[in-house]
C-alpha cells in the first residue's frame, strides 16, 4: 500500500531511507574509518604537545612558546627565533621614535617594548650613544614642544641641515615656563607666575609629573630648580634654590630624590645666594653660578654634592669678569665656563677648572671667525655648550624666519651654520636649546623607591 | 712559525681546523682552551657549518697584530661587505655570536639588525619580517594613538 506522502510528514526511517540514495556500499564503513583516525590524530597530536596552529613552526618557538611567550600564528619569521633577550638588545640600538612605532607591530613586539627591564637596557644604550641636541618651543596657549636632533658630522658642508624628531606635546598651564637643561631624559620645568610649582617632564613618554609646592617664605621669594644625577646609588634629584629680595635671607632650601610614589622636599641648609646661571652635572655634583644677590655679579660656582647633599663654593674672582649670561659646561671631565666678552670687539672667553681644591682657571680668548659677520651678522646667539668634538655650540634665542644652529671650532676657528628644519611654525618664539638629551622611556612608575632606581640592568656582556 | 691549531666541530659534523689565537676571540671558546678541555675538538652544538665557516672569516680577519696590521676604517668598510648576507643567516650569526660570547660580533650583527628596522612603519617591518598582525582594529587603533607622535 502506498502511503500517502503529501498530507504525513516524513518519519526517522523514511529519513534515514532517504539519505542512503546515491551512496556507494562502503560509504558508511569509510566515513567510520575516517572519524577514528581524525580521533587519533589528535590524541596523538595532544601527547607531543602539538596544536593545530603549530603548523610550519621551527622548534625554537616551541621553546618560546614553553616559556610563555605568546603564540603567533601563521607566518615564519626570522624574529621568531630570537630569544627575547637578543630581541631586546636589537631594539635598545633603535631610535625612540622607531621604538614607539614597533609597539603597533604585534601583540608579542608591544609587550617586549613596554618591559621594565627593556626599558632600562634602553637608557643604558642610550646613554652610552653620543648625546642628543634638544629644542623646546612653547607657543602662545602654553603648549611646549619637544624636538631632538643628533649633531651633524662635523666638519660638514654649508647647506647642511637637520630634520628633527618631534616628541609628545605638553600641555602647560602656565605661560614662558623656565626651562631648565634635560638630565637622563627628564626636564624640570617651573612656572613663570607659580613659582612654588615644579614640574617634571619626558618628552618621550609625554609624561608630566608635578611635584608638591615649595614653601615660600615671602611674596617676593625666588626659586630655581635644578636637576641633579647621583651615579653612586643611581638617584635622579630636584634641587630648589629659594632667594629673597632682602639679600643674606634665606638659608633654607629644598631636595627631592625623584621615585616612584609620594614625592617629599627636604629642607637643606646652605648660605644665601642667587642663582644666575643653568645647572651642570659632571660625576655627580651639580654646578652654577652665583652670585650674592639678583643685581650682583658672578662671584661663586656652587658645587652641590648630588649625594651627600652638601654645598661646596668656588670664589670666583672679580678680575675674571665672568658674568650673567657665562655658560657650564663639561670639557672633558673638568669644569669649564664659556662666555662671551662685553666689549667690543666680541671675542669668545673660554676658562677651564683645572684644580678644583686650588682653585686653579685655565683662561683663553678667542676671537670670533672670520665668517662669523657672514653667517651671524647681528643675531644675538645663546652658548649652548661644547661638544665632545670641542666644538662650541651656539644657538638663537628665537626663531625669527629659520632656525638656525652654529658650531665653532676653537682650534680650527671654523664656523659652521646648521638649520633645523620643520620649525617653522615657531616664528618669533622664545626657543630653549640643550646638549645632552637622552631618550628615556621610563615612566615615574618605572622607578622603584629606594636604591637602583636608575639603574641599568646587566648587558650581555 | 708553528701556532696551537684547535678543531671546531659543526652541528652537521665538519671539523674546522682554526689558530688557538683566532679562537679565543670566542670567550666561550677560550675558557674551554683555559680548562683545558679541547684535545678532541671542540663540539658546537648550536651552530650550523655554513654559520661557523662565517664566524672563523669574521674572527681571522679581526685577529689584528703585527702579521696583519689593519686601520679601523678599512674594519668598518669590511664589516659592511661581511654583512652582506641573507636575513636568516644575520639572524644566525646573532645566535651564533651570543653562544660563542664574541662580543665585537653580537654587536656588529645587532646593530646590523637595528639599522634595517629603524625608521620602518609598522605595515614595512610585518612585511619585511613576515611577522603577523595579531592587534583587533580596536588594539591596534589604541596603540597607535598612544604612540601618535611617532606617527607625525
Amino acid at each position: 500500500m502506498v502511503r500517502d506522502i503529501v498530507d504525513d510528514p516524513l518519519d526517522e526511517d523514511d529519513i534515514a531511507l532517504v539519505k542512503t540514495y546515491g551512496l556507494v556500499p562502503y560509504s558508511a564503513p569509510i566515513k567510520k574509518v575516517e572519524k577514528e583516525i581524525k580521533e587519533l590524530t589528535e590524541k596523538i597530536n595532544d601527547l607531543c604537545g602539538i596544536k593545530e596552529s603549530d603548523t610550519g613552526l621551527a622548534p625554537l618557538s616551541k621553546q618560546m612558546m614553553q616559556e610563555g611567550q605568546p603564540l603567533q600564528v601563521g607566518y615564519v619569521s626570522c624574529f621568531r627565533y630570537i630569544p627575547i633577550d637578543l630581541l631586546m638588545d636589537i631594539f635598545s640600538r633603535v631610535p625612540a621614535k622607531s621604538i614607539a612605532r614597533f609597539r603597533c607591530v604585534s601583540k608579542l613586539w608591544e609587550s617586549i617594548l613596554c618591559r621594565p627591564d627593556f626599558k632600562e637596557l634602553f637608557m643604558t644604550m642610550s646613554s652610552i650613544r653620543p648625546p642628543l641636541l634638544l629644542f623646546t618651543f612653547q607657543d602662545d596657549d602654553g603648549n611646549l614642544f619637544f624636538f631632538s636632533s643628533p649633531h651633524p658630522q662635523i666638519p660638514c658642508n654649508e647647506n647642511t641641515s637637520l630634520v628633527p624628531t618631534r616628541y609628545h606635546v605638553q600641555h602647560t598651564t602656565d605661560s614662558f615656563s623656565e626651562i631648565g637643561s634635560p638630565l637622563c631624559g627628564f626636564i624640570c620645568r617651573r612656572g613663570k607666575r607659580n613659582l612654588d610649582t615644579m614640574v617634571i617632564c619626558n618628552p618621550v613618554t609625554g609624561e608630566s609629573v608635578s611635584l608638591p609646592k615649595v614653601e615660600l617664605k615671602s611674596i617676593n621669594t625666588e626659586t630655581r630648580p635644578y636637576l641633579g644625577y647621583d651615579p653612586v646609588r643611581k638617584q635622579l634629584k630636584v634641587l630648589c634654590i629659594k632667594s629673597d629680595d632682602i639679600p643674606n635671607t634665606c638659608d633654607e632650601h629644598q631636595v627631592l630624590t625623584l621615585e616612584n610614589g609620594n614625592h617629599l622636599w627636604r629642607t637643606i641648609q646652605c648660605k644665601p645666594h642667587y642663582p644666575k646661571s643653568d645647572g651642570i652635572c659632571i660625576d655627580g655634583i651639580l654646578y652654577y653660578t652665583a652670585g650674592f644677590d639678583m643685581r650682583a655679579r658672578v662671584s661663586m660656582v656652587v658645587c652641590f654634592d648630588v649625594r651627600s647633599e652638601k654645598f661646596s663654593f668656588i670664589n670666583i674672582h672679580v678680575f675674571m669678569l665672568m658674568n650673567d649670561s657665562c655658560t657650564l659646561i663639561n670639557y672633558k671631565g673638568k669644569l669649564g665656563a664659556l662666555q662671551f666678552t662685553c666689549l667690543s670687539p666680541k671675542r669668545l672667553r673660554f676658562w677651564v677648572l683645572v684644580n678644583a681644591e686650588k682653585n686653579i682657571w685655565t683662561k683663553c680668548i678667542y676671537a670670533l671667525p672670520p665668517l662669523w659677520n657672514n653667517l651671524v651678522q647681528h643675531t644675538e646667539l645663546a652658548i649652548v655648550g661644547m661638544t665632545d668634538g670641542g666644538e662650541v655650540v651656539l644657538s638663537q634665542y628665537c626663531l625669527i624666519y629659520a632656525f638656525y644652529i652654529y658650531y665653532f671650532n676653537l682650534e680650527s676657528k671654523s664656523l659652521t651654520r646648521v638649520q633645523i628644519q620643520d620649525v617653522e611654525m615657531f616664528k618669533r618664539t622664545r626657543v630653549y636649546t640643550s646638549l645632552g638629551y637622552v631618550e628615556n622611556f621610563k615612566l615615574m612608575t618605572d622607578y622603584d623607591r629606594g636604591f637602583n632606581t636608575f639603574s641599568p640592568q646587566g648587558r650581555l656582556f | 712559525m708553528s701556532s696551537k691549531m684547535i678543531v671546531l666541530m659543526s652541528s652537521d659534523g665538519q671539523s674546522f681546523e682554526v689558530e688557538e689565537a683566532v679562537a679565543i676571540q670566542s670567550q666561550t671558546i677560550a675558557h674551554m682552551v683555559e680548562d683545558d678541555c679541547v684535545a678532541d675538538g671542540i663540539p658546537l652544538a648550536n651552530v650550523e657549518s655554513k654559520i661557523l665557516v662565517k664566524v672563523i672569516e669574521y674572527c681571522k680577519k679581526y685577529h689584528v697584530d703585527e702579521a696583519n696590521p689593519i686601520s679601523e676604517e678599512d674594519l668598518n668598510k669590511w664589516d659592511e661587505k661581511f654583512m652582506d648576507l641573507e636575513q636568516s643567516t644575520i639572524f644566525e650569526l646573532i645566535l651564533a655570536a651570543n653562544y660563542l660570547n664574541i662580543k665585537s660580533l653580537f654587536d656588529l650583527t645587532c646593530q646590523t639588525v637595528a639599522d634595517m628596522i629603524k625608521g620602518k612603519t609598522p605595515e614595512e617591518i610585518r612585511s619585511t619580517f613576515n611577522i603577523e598582525n595579531d592587534f583587533t582594529p580596536e588594539e591596534e587603533e589604541a596603540v597607535r594613538k598612544e604612540n601618535q607622535w611617532a606617527f607625525e
